[in-house]
């Protein structure tokens, strides 16, 4: 049944495309209504502000992809710059405070997933747990200022300097942590065990999966995307502010769920997210540039949401009726 | 049967649900390249004898013999890599996964690209499809998703893979429940194609006609305890029906 | 993973091209329809609770029947106060109805989420990639300063409202053009000025200081503590925050200790507390002076009350209204910005009603 295969049709096949035309859509809607939203200079802004929370969002969709929500990722994104600059307040080298910010990260992952898989506390209340602690922590620390980062120039250039025109590291740090999960995802048997995990968790554990590890990797791995962001938004800005990334937790579902990946776990792509998160941000730019009142960023991103999960359920009842006879 | 040799030997298996009795004093045994219908009414133990030798729950008392060999079940997966294989009425297969990724879950080949390791999809999609040939299972295609896929399909899935993984005996609980006559013919097929390659099937059912066309030998249970142990040639759906139901008094075990 | 049809896939092509397009149409129609139908204020009345509140509410950013004095100028107003903000909202009323008095088109950016920096710069980048005709923004955070440059660089006006940089000198080297809002140490001196007259010379007096550390809530307490050695008082500093209940708690407790106090002081709203907690002891309104900032129901209603003598208001409707004068001035007419201390409107009990229904209204 697949032997006809056109580019068209192949391209057609892949679950990204409803989230790829909304992409579309959008560029030429905005550009038609004012063409300076392709101006260099805002391409540029675009490409440089998008990684920072598409890094948090490639965690979430794996975690959400093997069946777990983590809803301290926002607070996560603030604690680690924090936890970082105190490291440097300390006396500990700027390098090596950002290496053991990346490791409390993942100490701050394991135990939300050591929690949640030994507890059977569902993920939302265990996370929604770690948003408060996490946040609370930040906000005790400094009560409540900002604190400032200064690093040295080779650190600010690794995570965020400008490479070449539209070239920015942080990029780079995106497209290949996004390239990595891809791999993970698609190309090795743990990425197989986390769609099983996420699809059905017993008959992953019937075929000898070790379901509760594969989650706990995946809380893991979401905190420290969360850090890794967290950190790189404090470099460019300069400082770490205690309510830094407040909110991103939703943001970074809804990212999720518009790029196709499952509430309800078993599915979703990395591709998927990467084009939602650059959906994401373009409205967002794209509105300001239009001059709509901020307003309407809420409203346009709530209209994705559903044009994007119904245009999914869509296409997979559409698969279900077409069941192939015996 | 022109293979004799005894595979799958149950002595003196009791189990007890609390103060309920659930087995008392079961033998059971599964030849080679056999099919053994499992009858009895709800709640005669045949789930709970085979979730024993699945490795779900330990004997209370008794003993398991494989090949001759005594072995002693903590978890399915030491019964699996005895070649037991249980297929639950829900189908073993993740439903949002693709044919093939669910055929080589938890087994998944693997090549190095210098020290890289990376999953073989070729790999994967060539033996899954000569592991559904295998048992005949046409018009399933490794690359579908299991959602779009049949009951019967799915049956067919899952006995495949066990097939291709070399499992020795299949427990199937009730298969071809809530299966329409067409696919449920199919389902029979699949285990007679494993039969010819060697394979035992056991067969769960409370009801004769599912099993009966394709069985070599039928085992009643009632109450948790064997009443009749019956090679098809000599016994009629009729005498096993009436076994099911306590109409008759039991039958003396075959070769005991 | 997952694969369909080509049949499907046809169709699915279809079915999304069908939805995004009604969906693109709908979105941004919706928008462009908001500002064609919405060219008109209107009047808003609901019944709440028995009472009838009538609020006015301008619908729009740019008004038709408007005058053609500022035609075709674009402003843009960035904040770090979020949507659901109160006290923004007076900016943005201010902001509205000055460019619907000269017909300019004026726009203001408020982040998702309050003090939100990230965003707030991403906004600001845009804007500059968008080149408006100005800039307004508040200096709330000192990183701020570099897009204030970046835009005056590529030639946009910027003017600083409602937060001047800790160092005017920073804003006016990176070009800010002015400063409209309160001037906050002066506004403490002022605030203490004018309490003076309901307590006697070398009194005690309690200072309340709801975000201690932060500029805004050390540079008014600088002020008052200024007037109060002037005065002879002494003082303590009491840190609190916004949580009423906390500083229910501890006020209640330090009066305790401390009866001599004759005046309290707020940097933030939260005074009036000492104001309900005297009542609740049977002390009269007036033994102990109560002066505080900004325009809440709660300091309305102690002022009403009799215990609440003085509250200084900043006017955020003056921080929305005047940028939009200045920077149509000085596109106009070549006038150059003026700085503007918007931070000395007295409320007291001759003047709480009209404060009052004001305030309702989103003026004050």
């Amino acid at each position: 049944m697949l032997r006809y295969k056109s580019l068209i049709v192949t391209s057609l096949q892949r679950k990204e495309i409803s989230v790829a035309t909304i992409l579309f859509g959008t560029i030429i809607s905005f550009y038609s209504i004012q063409p300076v939203f392709l101006s260099p200079s805002n391409i540029d802004v675009l490409l440089r502000i998008t990684p920072e929370l598409g890094i948090v969002a490639l965690g979430v969709t794996l975690l959400m992809i093997g069946g777990e929500f983590d809803l301290s990722v926002g607070s996560v994104f603030g604690f680690i710059p924090m936890v970082t600059i105190l490291l440097i307040e300390s006396g500990i080298p700027p390098t090596l405070a950002i290496v053991s910010g990346l490791l409390i990260s993942t100490l701050v992952g394991l135990t939300h997933g050591v929690v949640t898989v030994k507890t059977g506390i569902p993920s939302f209340i265990t996370t929604l747990g770690g948003l408060l602690i996490w946040r609370g922590v930040s906000l005790a620390v400094t009560g409540g200022l900002p604190k400032y980062m200064t690093m040295p120039p080779e650190i600010i250039f690794f995570f965020s300097g400008k490479i070449a025109p539209f070239i920015h590291m942080q990029m780079i740090w995106f497209f290949a942590l996004a390239g990595f999960f891809y791999y993970i995802l698609e190309r090795t048997k743990f990425g197989n065990w986390i769609y099983a995990t996420g699809g059905r968790k017993e008959v992953a554990r019937a075929m000898g999966v070790n379901t509760d590890r594969v989650k706990i990797v995946l809380f893991t791995l979401s905190s420290l995307m969360a850090g890794m962001g967290g950190i790189i938004q404090s470099i460019r800005l300069g400082q770490a502010l205690p309510n830094q990334g407040d909110g991103l937790e939703f943001d970074a579902i809804a990212v999720a769920v518009i790029g196709g990946t499952s509430l309800f776990g078993g599915s979703g792509t990395i591709l998927g997210t990467v084009i939602a998160e650059y959906l994401s941000r373009i409205i967002e730019n794209g509105l300001i540039i239009i001059r709509a009142p901020s307003y309407y960023f809420r409203l346009y991103i709530g209209l994705v949401i559903v044009i994007a999960v119904t245009v999914n359920i869509y296409i997979l009842r559409r698969s279900i009726r077409s069941r192939v006879e015996s | 049967m022109n293979n004799h040799e005894l595979l799958v030997y149950m002595r003196e298996i009791h189990k007890w649900f609390g103060r309920v009795h659930v087995l008392r004093g079961v033998n059971f045994k599964v030849y080679n390249s056999e099919i053994v219908g499992l009858v009895g009414d709800n709640g005669a133990g045949k789930s709970t004898l085979m979730k024993i030798l699945a490795g779900i729950y330990p004997p209370d008392k008794g003993k398991i013999f494989i090949n001759g060999t005594e072995v002693n079940f903590k978890s399915p997966k030491d019964a699996m890599k005895h070649g037991i294989e249980m297929i639950h009425q829900d189908v073993m297969l993740a439903p949002l996964m693709s044919v093939g990724r669910n055929i080589f879950l938890g087994r998944e080949p693997q090549k190095l690209y210098g020290i890289v390791p990376i999953l073989d999809l070729k790999k994967i999609r060539k033996e899954s499809l000569k592991c559904l040939k295998e048992i005949g299972l046409d018009g399933v295609d490794p690359d579908m998703v299991v959602e779009n896929l049949s009951g019967g399909q799915r049956q067919g899935v899952a006995i495949a893979r066990a097939v291709y993984f070399k499992a020795k005996l299949l427990i199937l609980d009730e298969p071809t429940n809530n299966l329409s006559v067409k696919e449920s013919a199919k389902v029979l097929q699949f285990i007679t194609e494993a039969k010819n390659q060697g394979i035992s099937s056991i067969f769960i059912t409370h009801n004769i006609h599912h099993v009966y066309s394709i069985a070599d030998r039928i085992v009643v249970l009632s109450h948790g305890q064997v009443v009749g142990d019956l090679k098809k040639e000599e016994t009629t759906i009729d005498e096993v029906t009436k076994l099911i139901t306590g109409e008759t008094s039991p039958r003396p075990t075959v070769g005991s | 993973m997952s694969r369909v049809t080509r049949r499907q896939a046809i169709s699915r092509a279809a079915a999304i091209g069908a939805i995004v397009g009604v969906g693109a149409i709908a979105g941004i129609g919706g928008y462009l329809a908001g500002s064609a139908t919405g060219r008109e204020t209107r009047t808003v009345t609901a019944t709440i609770g028995g009472a009838t509140v009538t609020q006015t509410r301008v619908i729009t950013e740019t008004v038709a029947g408007a005058p053609d004095f500022a035609k075709g100028l674009r402003f843009t107003y960035i904040t770090h106060g979020g949507e659901e903000n109160v006290f923004w909202n007076s900016v943005h009323l201010g902001m509205r109805e000055a460019a619907k008095l000269t017909g300019c088109d004026a726009v203001m950016i408020r982040p998702k989420r309050e003090g939100d920096l990230a965003q707030e710069v991403a906004a600001f980048e845009a804007t500059i990639a968008e080149k408006p005709d100005g800039i307004i923004v508040p200096i709330a955070y000192t990183e701020l300063l570099t897009y204030v440059k970046k835009a005056t660089d590529s030639g946009i006006p910027v003017i600083v409202a409602n937060i001047d940089a800790p160092d005017p000198n920073d804003r006016i080297k990176a070009g800010g053009l002015s400063y409209i809002g309160q001037y906050l140490e002066p506004a403490g001196y002022f605030l203490a000025k004018t309490l003076s007259k309901y307590f006697p010379r070398g009194s005690h007096a309690l200072i309340l200081i709801e975000g201690p550390g932060q500029v805004w809530a050390e540079e008014r307490a600088k002020g008052i503590q200024r007037f109060l050695k002037e005065y002879d008082c002494t003082f303590d500093r009491l840190d609190v925050s916004f949580d009423l209940a906390v500083v229910e708690s501890r006020v209640s407790a330090y009066l305790e200790a401390n009866p001599q106090t004759k005046a309290v002081f707020s940097v933030g709203y939260t005074s009036p507390i000492a104001g309900k907690v005297l009542k609740s002891k049977g002390v009269p309104p007036g033994s102990v002076a109560i002066g505080t900032f900004d325009i809440v129901p709660l300091v309305i209603e102690w002022i009403k009350e009799g215990y609440v003598q003085v509250a200084i208001d900043q006017q955020p409707y003056l921080q929305g209204f005047l940028p939009i004068i200045q920077l149509v001035l000085m596109k106009k007419y070549g006038l150059s910005a003026w700085d503007v201390n918007t931070g000395n409107a007295v409320v007291d009990q001759s003047n709480v009603s009209l404060v009052e229904e004001l305030s309702r209204k989103g003026y004050r």
